[in-house]
């Protein structure tokens, strides 16, 4: 019976205990045996509500106001606890931190096996089993933590299956993984898909992933259900209502010669190598060097040295043999107030970043260390919290802020820095594609104004459209370095490396193929 | 070490335990005191290791050794102080007996996983809810520890000194910028893994099965059988003179 409803949302509402609106208004809508649901809309849709509420995580573990009702399976969620429900329905949350929590990546396969009561031995099959499938064979026996952005999403979803449940829910799988990475797990997903009858929900930021793998789309704008459609027709309505869409360079206008920009001298890297205690090399001689009002894009899979190379030009990791210049100065000889005056460096959790009550302070925090006065500092603040566009918040508290606006708390405190070099690990991750472009569009004003910035991504479409330059990374090395434009055409480089080239990308430049579905990709 | 079964662990630890606050005399404190050494190396662990986890412990053992020697009662002034002998000496074995309970309480986590700890603690009659939730908060701390890690790199970048060496004040004043985000994303983490864990159906009413394998053994007896023998004998050694 392919057609029958194994998850179904009666007219569901539900409304956070502090919150003055619904998270979720009047939802109905039922997910079939053996296909695959895309949930898309911005940050603050609902769609991690919705992903809560198919295993009862809502109400049951997070407590709010529910109306209507969830049948996961055909049992209420309302009258059955959550461990129950996680017979049914499998869930995989967007952090990957907070949902590791065993020792050993084998342990944290087999928690939920466990706490069902399989046989140990029916555990071990399972757990192994599923481990090589998303890609993780013989790590059993490392711990989660020491795993990689992607390994641990991946790990997540394997022990997620494990559970063996009819339904699969996950909250942006493949917001941390490389192009590799995410296309092996969609294949893992289909193939479940079509032996198990595995119905997946599935929320996601990747119009790319929704385009070629899901069955339907549910678009969702301030918890209400805008559409519920095939890809095809929900993706072309949607580049037709917002037609104000912010991308709006054409397709020469990318491509920005490199030699228009200034000097080549403002940052120098050369020779770095750095070892991980195990003896694994996470960078081997690595050199470039970078110019004034240059935007550099670094990007490369799960574990190829992105993270290391930016930790490299901050002193926070030793280049040894190597060394790092910053305007011609060996940047082993800086303090650390002389080097936080030239580098910033946003990491990627903004939370562990954020320290001060308000957002005033936490842009001030730099500038008062540096030692500058009060009238230097308030105009560094005001023009870091007007390039982000948080002028308006400067008195609230960092932390109260949604997503997009701590990201742009954490980044606006490094703009104030007023630094020559501007370093940002993965500034979109997490990001709906208007926070994303918001981001984009602030660094391309700081690029303008002559800094130097060096970004680490995963979105090679957007990296692309936005980047003067790309350096692509590959087991510790740079395997390439040139114009965005010229990159996109070498596609088995690319490929190599572990990118997926976007489809509407895909090919410029080689068969001259411009695209003309580009704007249809571009939408939410 | 590693080989024993966390059970036979827990019982060494405890006869280490009952028996340092038995003992009285320097001859049997000395031996346990040993004992312990000895046993933290045949965990594996390293003499470093020794050293830096009782380094920080060094002011409390300043502040035994002088505040007995103050006020134990004796009769053998130091260089007419008002310190005895007697009781700098009595101090120093309650150094040693202090010493000897921290060096083998940390054993059973450095030589058993967490799961496996919990799979003992259950079978020695603990609700698994109550032991998960134990053992896994310590096994939270390395995370805790990568997050202070990214905290203070954030603030050393944006021109901080607060944590460099030294700067005893400066640190003190920059604690709260470091505990504000560290609560805050461990409170946030924490509501996120009491939600993975109801997903992945903790606590659910079917027997918990566990892919451990935990055998207590003819050998895990006989060390749980010594370590009784062992603390006995001490014990009364120590009675007897």
């Amino acid at each position: 019976m392919p057609d029958r409803a194994v998850l179904e949302f009666r007219n569901l509402s539900f409304r956070y205990p502090a919150a003055d609106g619904w998270a979720l208004e009047d939802l109905s809508f039922a997910l079939r045996k053996g296909e695959l649901v895309a949930v898309i809309g911005g940050n603050g849709a609902g769609k991690s509500s919705l992903c809560k509420c198919a295993n009862g995580i809502i109400p049951h573990s997070e407590g709010g106001f529910l109306k209507g009702r969830v049948f996961t399976a055909g049992l209420d969620t309302r009258a059955h606890p959550v461990s129950v429900l996680a017979r049914e329905a499998g869930l995989v949350l967007e952090d990957p931190d907070a949902q590791l929590f065993a020792t050993t990546v084998l342990n944290e396969a087999a928690f939920g096996p466990e706490n069902l009561g399989l046989e140990p031995a029916v555990i071990r099959v399972i757990a192994a089993e599923l481990l090589s499938a998303v890609g993780l064979a013989g790590l059993d026996a490392r711990p989660p933590s020491t795993l990689s952005g992607g390994q641990k999403q991946r790990l997540a979803v394997a022990a997620a299956l494990a559970m063996k449940a009819g339904i699969l829910v996950l909250d942006e799988p493949t917001s941390r993984l490389d192009g590799e990475g995410s296309e092996a797990l969609m294949d893992l997903l289909g193939e479940l898909k079509k032996c198990r009858g595995l119905a997946i929900l599935m929320a996601t930021h990747d119009l790319d992933l929704v385009r070629r793998h899901a069955d339907r789309v549910l678009v969702l704008e301030k918890g209400k259900i805008l559409a519920l459609d095939t890809p095809e027709r929900v993706l072309a309505a949607e580049s037709r209502r917002a037609p104000s869409f912010p991308f709006r360079e054409t397709a020469g206008e990318f491509i920005v010669a490199a030699d228009q920009r200034g000097a080549r001298d403002v940052l120098e890297m050369e020779n770095a190598t750095s070892v991980y205690p195990g003896g694994i090399a996470a960078l081997r001689n690595v050199g470039f060097k970078a110019g004034a009002g240059e935007f550099i894009g670094i990007v490369g899979r799960n574990g190829s040295g992105k993270t290391t190379l930016l930790k490299c030009l901050t002193g926070l990791v030793e280049p040894f043999p190597g060394k790092v210049l910053i305007k011609g100065r060996d940047l082993a000889d800086l303090s650390p107030p002389e080097l936080a005056a030239r580098v910033a460096y946003v990491q990627q959790n903004p939370d562990l970043q954020l320290f001060s009550d308000t957002v005033r302070k936490e842009a001030a925090f730099g500038p008062v260390n540096l030692g500058f006065g009060r009238e230097e500092t308030d105009r560094r603040v005001r023009r870091a919290l007007g390039l982000v566009g948080l002028s308006g918040k400067a008195e609230e508290h960092p932390l109260g802020l949604d997503r997009t606006d701590r990201a742009l708390t954490a980044l606006a405190s490094a703009i104030a820095m007023e630094s020559a070099v501007l370093l940002l690990d993965e500034p979109t991750c997490g990001q709906d594609h208007a926070g994303a472009i918001r981001i984009m569009e602030i660094i391309r004003a700081l690029r303008n104004e002559g800094r130097t910035v060096l970004v680490v991504g995963h979105d090679l479409r957007l990296l692309a459209r936005y980047a003067d330059r790309l350096l692509v990374m590959d087991g510790g090395a740079i395997v390439a370095d040139g114009a965005a434009g010229d990159l996109l055409s070498r596609k088995d480089m690319l490929q190599d490396a572990g990118l997926r080239v976007p489809h509407d990308l895909d090919g410029r430049g080689a068969d001259g193929n411009a695209p003309s579905t580009r704007k249809e990709t571009i939408c939410v | 070490m590693e080989k024993l079964d966390p059970r036979a662990k827990i019982a060494i630890i405890v006869a280490f335990s009952v028996v340092v606050f038995l003992l009285e005399d320097w001859t049997t404190i000395l031996p346990t005191f040993a004992l312990a050494v000895l046993l933290w190396f045949l965990a594996g662990l390293r003499l470093g290791g020794l050293i830096a986890y009782i380094k920080p412990l060094r002011f409390l053992f300043v502040f035994l050794i002088l505040a007995q020697a103050f006020f134990h009662p004796g009769s053998t002034r130091l260089w007419g102080s008002p310190l005895t002998v007697e009781g700098l000496f009595f101090g120093f074995m309650l150094c040693l007996r202090v010493l000897t309970l921290a060096f083998t309480l940390p054993l059973l986590l450095a030589t058993s996983s967490v799961e496996e700890i919990v799979l003992a603690l259950t079978r020695l009659g603990l609700p698994y809810r109550t032991a998960y939730t134990a053992t896994t908060a310590l096994n939270q701390l390395p995370v805790l520890r990568a997050d202070i890690a990214s905290i203070t790199a954030a603030q050393r970048l944006r021109g901080s000194a607060a944590f460099g060496r030294g700067k005893f004040f400066r640190k003190l004043r920059a604690y709260p910028s470091l505990a504000v985000p560290l609560v805050m994303s461990s409170m946030r983490r924490a509501a996120l893994m009491g939600a993975a864990m109801d997903a992945r159906a903790f606590g659910c009413s079917a027997a918990r099965t566990s892919i451990q394998n935990l055998r207590f053994t003819s050998v895990d007896a006989l060390a749980s059988v010594s370590a009784f023998v062992v603390s006995c004998t001490l014990v009364v050694i120590d009675r007897a003179f």
